[in-house]
């Protein structure tokens, strides 16, 4: 039986972060009820032109910039013509044969790349639903700026195409570009794929995967593409050029079109826009708001910051993170210790307060207080949980929640002496362990003192004074 | 020079499926006539050299781009205000068929 | 004395600032003489007697209290029904649009009731702006003043038509490929279509995007300028507009004579296929300009022989594109009860489209199609670089060019309108302007022996307005073919 190669290109769609759309000032938001996000423009009525936005244009370059593309100076945007009741111009302003970039690549985080092969502007269409009544037009989106990111055929299995869009929505989100949500629609993905003869230099007829709602149906229908086309072929049929759904309850995909005569477009350079003219400072200062990218960080974290991978990833997950962790670190916080109370308690907080971190209750500057306090041992660990809690629900200065919790620290052996006689009292078993010898009895001793004053006491005097009891005992016995 | 394409019937029906035009027979055979003579007279054209073809005109500005400030939507109603086919805050389509 | 009727935009405005006239008056004044005159000419599609009256109320309202009023502070002005008001119906001259009403104002109207311009009502034009002759209208031919029998031109027809039957002294057309100068031309007034993107586009439902400019029609040069000033200026609704440049009117005077100013009379737009009669009056006129001190230069523009197809192929591609809004959806004509949505969108627009509108849809189909686009609309993207070329090397020579506006006067209604070719090849002299983008303005300069007027057509580099009406009002300073009122 004959092995084959896998054959994949993506095309991606991502929804730029603008607050109004590319060529209207309505809300680029494309949720609320139907027909709400509409100006004349985005209805298509008669004698409107479109007005391009600036920022839609300044994250498509970043989008090019992040992802190594190289911006073209002169791009143009064309009309894509086809009637459908979702494209109130009869026509979707693209771009074609001059897009704002070309090239870049996307890398699959084994040192291996998905080269692109373009990024264009383009607008959105509207949204149809089926009901009883008929369908249903909601030109909410329409007009909404997305970039479509074109792929050489460079992925091999399915798994790559996967790697490639996680990578791909990192770089984006980072980016400050899109938030790239696959469910909510932010991020679509369309994919080709062929099979060949292993060994072959000749692509095989490719077909064309849509209805790809998540990172997940895009590895699952490319999988089951991959079978069917290997099945196909190797029972000495023939692959159709055509297009097929994914159906991800039913786990396959079904035709939905033929390729065989290509849909006639008919593209021209949209004559109410003249040519988009960049120069390099608009350029230049996108790669400067462009930042810091997340490769680059990570190894920033591990080399500079000393900080083990697993940190270093989670750290980087997002742009906001890192940046609220250096924060914290610039206040002449351990690296280390920043990143254990970012991990553990600060992003499990957020998460459930489903707020961005820039609305995060802590400012980084008082997480650095109250673990200066805890490096000077003002507070403990336990004590430290209970006024990041309370911080989070009160605002406020460590400092304020500390006295609001009486948590202010004791350290004064006059006020812990009778608390650490009366533990010695109170547990014979555990002095007389370690006077025996067995030093981890200590620690039940110490728990009773911590307990007593409900752990506000000095680890360490407590220690102190406890060892001075015992060995003055132990004096006492010798 | 390459020969004359001449419009006939079956390049007519393809025109008129792209333009979404619904052409009785008897409209087509006028049309075909009518784009026969004008093409054949604009053939001229062809003759001009080849080469990469400029667009837009010399005097017009670079593109503008207009600040990322949202405005306020039309309200729905006025949104729907030249049709009667509607339905819950949405115009209304016969059914759509893929293909 | 003068009727009121007969007085010129700037003689209104004046008359109006200075109290010796009531906006409310001369706006009374204008639509008694449509209700009594436009029956035989239906060059007026609506008014909107009750928002102009009231406007016009605003306006003695603003100088009873003192306030500055505008530059057309009073004049009554009519716009082509491609031009949307907010509130108000638009058709374009198509069943398409029967009963559309627009939710939003074109940035041209806007300005134009800024400066104190009163909106009386809508004309009549080819559907789409696509005929030049006015018969392509859904809401029937519009007649010429000087002839009833007689197209008035077109598209702007009913904008021409308007103006030349003494309706309102001032019109808003458009100018695709000679749209407001030809009908001026065959109706006897003066029609200037300025440089693409100095007028916004915003609000006019297109035909060509890369060439509809927004132009106007009066009976002197003066009131063009007038309207010039308040009508042009960038705005970023249209991202083809261009920089707003210096007031015309101002400077409107400067030229006593003609002297120094070079003529190119480009050979290829005024040799043969011309009328005899519009020959002669041509001859005449140059005659006239030199005896004003004009120089009179032979120059050539080799490759407008090719500005016809190059027009017609552009102008159609991108109207196939324009028009394919109009598909039922969201407004517009919609045929009812069929079960499929590509079936509604498809009998919605044959419903909807005429005959000369369906054609050029096809033209431009097919200039756009796969196989072809590089042949047509390629080479025709190519002709119009070297048109714009051979302007530029024209313009070394001289100031401006003349020619006819167009090679025949005003022609009898049905003549032509079953061969849309020989229609085409009438937009010969004006179309050359439109694919350079140049202004262009056309003035009548005589009248054939039947007593059709007849227009010369001025043509100058891109935003040199100011020269075209100055030397236009030196013309009409010296002459009298722009007095001639066909109807008492």
């Amino acid at each position: 039986m004959t092995t084959y190669t896998t054959v994949i290109g993506l095309e991606v769609h991502v929804q730029l972060a603008t607050a109004s759309k590319l060529f209207s000032p309505a809300p680029a938001a494309a949720l609320g009820e139907p027909n709400t996000r509409v100006h004349p423009i985005d209805l298509g009525l008669p004698g409107v032109l479109p007005r391009p936005n600036a920022a839609a244009i300044a994250l498509a370059v970043r989008a090019a910039l992040a992802l190594g593309g190289d911006v073209q100076r002169l791009s143009r945007f064309a009309r894509k013509n086809y009637f459908y009741p979702d494209l109130p111009k009869g026509y979707q302003i693209s771009q074609y044969e001059e897009p704002v970039s070309r090239g870049g690549a996307v890398p699959l985080g084994d040192g291996r790349h998905c080269r692109l092969e373009r990024i264009h502007i383009e607008e959105d269409a509207g949204k149809l639903t089926h009901s009883d009544l008929g369908t249903l037009v909601d030109l909410n989106r329409a007009g909404v700026p997305l970039v479509e990111i074109v792929t050489e055929p460079d992925l091999r299995t399915p798994a790559d195409a996967h790697t490639m869009l996680e990578s791909l929505r990192e770089i984006l989100r980072f980016a400050g570009v899109s938030d790239c949500d696959m469910e909510l629609g932010s991020m679509r993905c369309d994919a080709n794929i062929s099979l060949m003869p292993v060994g072959s230099t000749k692509f095989g007829t490719k077909v064309e995967l849509k209805n790809l709602n998540s990172l997940k149906m895009v590895q699952r229908a490319l999988e089951y593409e991959e079978r069917r086309q290997a099945a196909v072929l190797s029972a000495g049929g023939r692959i159709l050029p055509e297009t097929r759904g994914w159906n991800d309850e039913a786990g396959e995909s079904r035709s939905q079109r033929s390729k065989e005569s290509a849909p006639d477009y008919r593209y021209f350079p949209d004559p109410d826009l003249p040519p988009l003219v960049l120069d390099e400072a608009f350029v230049e200062a996108q790669r400067r708001a462009l930042g810091e990218l997340p490769a680059p960080r990570r190894e920033r974290y591990r080399s500079v910051h000393g900080l083990p991978a697993y940190d270093a990833d989670v750290l980087t997950r997002d742009r906001a993170i890192g940046d609220w962790f250096e924060a914290v670190v610039a206040e002449g916080i351990d690296a280390k210790t920043a990143s254990n109370w970012v991990m553990s308690d600060v992003l499990p907080a957020q998460r459930e307060r489903k707020t961005p971190l820039a609305e995060f209750p802590i400012a980084p500057p008082r997480l650095a207080e109250l673990l200066r306090l805890l490096a000077s041992k003002a507070l403990t660990q336990v004590s430290a949980r209970a006024v990041f809690r309370h911080m989070l629900a009160h605002a406020g200065s460590a400092a304020d929640a500390m006295a609001a919790l009486g948590l202010l620290r004791i350290a004064d052996a006059p006020t812990l002496q009778p608390l650490v006689d009366a533990a010695l009292q109170a547990l014979p078993e555990a002095k007389a362990a370690v006077l025996a010898g067995k030093e981890r009895a200590l620690d039940s001793l110490k728990g009773h003192v911590m307990r007593a004053c409900k752990g506000r006491a000095d680890p360490a005097v407590v220690d102190a004074l406890l060892r001075a009891r015992l060995d003055a005992l132990r004096g006492q016995k010798g | 020079m390459p020969d004359t394409p001449a419009i006939d019937r079956v390049e007519l029906q393809n025109l008129a499926s792209l333009a979404r035009l619904d052409l009785p027979a008897e409209r087509q055979a006028i049309l075909l006539h009518r784009l026969q003579r004008i093409v054949a007279a604009f053939d001229a054209l062809r003759e001009l050299p080849t080469g990469p073809a400029p667009a837009g005109l010399p005097s017009l500005p670079p593109l503008g781009l207009r600040p990322d400030v949202a405005e306020p939507a039309m309200p729905v109603a006025e949104v729907l205000a030249n049709t009667r086919h509607q339905a819950a805050g949405a115009f209304v389509v016969p059914r759509v068929v893929d293909g | 004395m003068t009727s009121l009727w007969q007085m010129s935009a700037a003689a209104i405005a004046s008359a109006v600032r200075a109290g010796e006239l009531s906006a409310r008056e001369m706006v009374t004044s204008c639509l008694d003489r449509m209700q009594r005159i436009d029956t035989g000419l239906n060059a007026i599609l609506g008014t909107r007697a009750e928002a102009a009256l009231q406007a016009a109320a605003a306006v003695d309202a603003a100088r009873q209290g003192g306030h500055p009023l505008g530059p057309l502070a009073g004049v009554p002005v009519a716009w082509k029904d491609n031009l949307v008001l907010a509130g108000e119906l638009a058709t374009a001259g198509s069943r398409m649009l029967d009963r559309f009403r627009s939710p939003y104002s074109a940035t041209v109207l806007e300005r134009l009731q800024r400066a104190g311009a009163i909106l009386i009502g809508r004309t009549n034009m080819d559907e789409f702006g696509m005929g030049s002759s006015t018969e392509t209208s859904a809401y029937g031919p519009t007649r010429n003043p000087f002839g009833a029998d007689l197209v008035p031109g077109g598209s702007s027809g009913g904008s021409a038509v308007a103006v030349a039957a003494d309706l309102c002294p001032l019109a808003v057309g458009s100018d695709t490929g000679g749209s407001v100068r030809q009908p001026a031309a065959m109706c006897g007034v003066t029609g200037l279509k300025p440089t693409y993107g100095r007028v916004s586009r915003y609000g006019l439902i297109a035909y060509a995007s890369s060439l509809d400019c927004i132009g106007g029609l009066a009976r002197t040069a003066e009131d063009l300028a007038l309207w010039l000033d308040a009508s042009a200026g960038s705005d970023p609704a249209d991202a083809t507009s261009v920089p707003t440049q210096p007031a015309i009117t101002p400077h409107l005077a400067a030229r006593r004579d003609l002297r120094g100013l070079r003529v190119g009379v480009p050979w290829e737009l005024n040799g043969p296929g011309l009328d005899a009669e519009v020959a002669a009056a041509i001859q005449n006129a140059v005659a006239q300009l030199r005896g004003l001190g004009a120089e009179i230069v032979e120059c050539s523009l080799p490759s407008v022989a090719h500005a016809v197809p190059t027009y017609y192929l552009l102008a159609t591609a991108e109207a196939s594109s324009n028009l394919a809004r109009y598909d039922g959806v969201r407004y517009g004509l919609r045929r009812d009860a069929i079960s499929r949505c590509d079936a509604m969108m498809m009998q919605s627009r044959s419903a909807g489209f005429g005959d000369e509108v369906q054609l050029r849809i096809l033209l431009g189909t097919f200039a756009l199609s796969f196989g072809y686009h590089d042949q047509y609309y390629g080479q025709a993207t190519r002709a119009r670089a070297l048109i714009c070329a051979d302007f530029a090397r024209a313009f070394a020579s001289c100031e401006l060019l003349l020619s006819p506006t167009s090679p025949v006067p005003a022609f009898p209604i049905g003549s032509h309108i079953d061969d849309p070719l020989a229609m085409y090849l009438c937009d010969a002299l004006t179309v050359p302007a439109s694919l350079a983008g140049l202004p262009a303005l056309s003035q009548p300069c005589g009248f054939t022996a039947d007593g059709r007027p007849i227009g010369m057509q001025w043509m100058a580099p891109a935003l040199r307005e100011d020269l075209l009406l100055q030397v236009a009002h030196v013309f009409q300073a010296n002459t009298d073919h722009h007095l001639r009122r066909p109807l008492p």
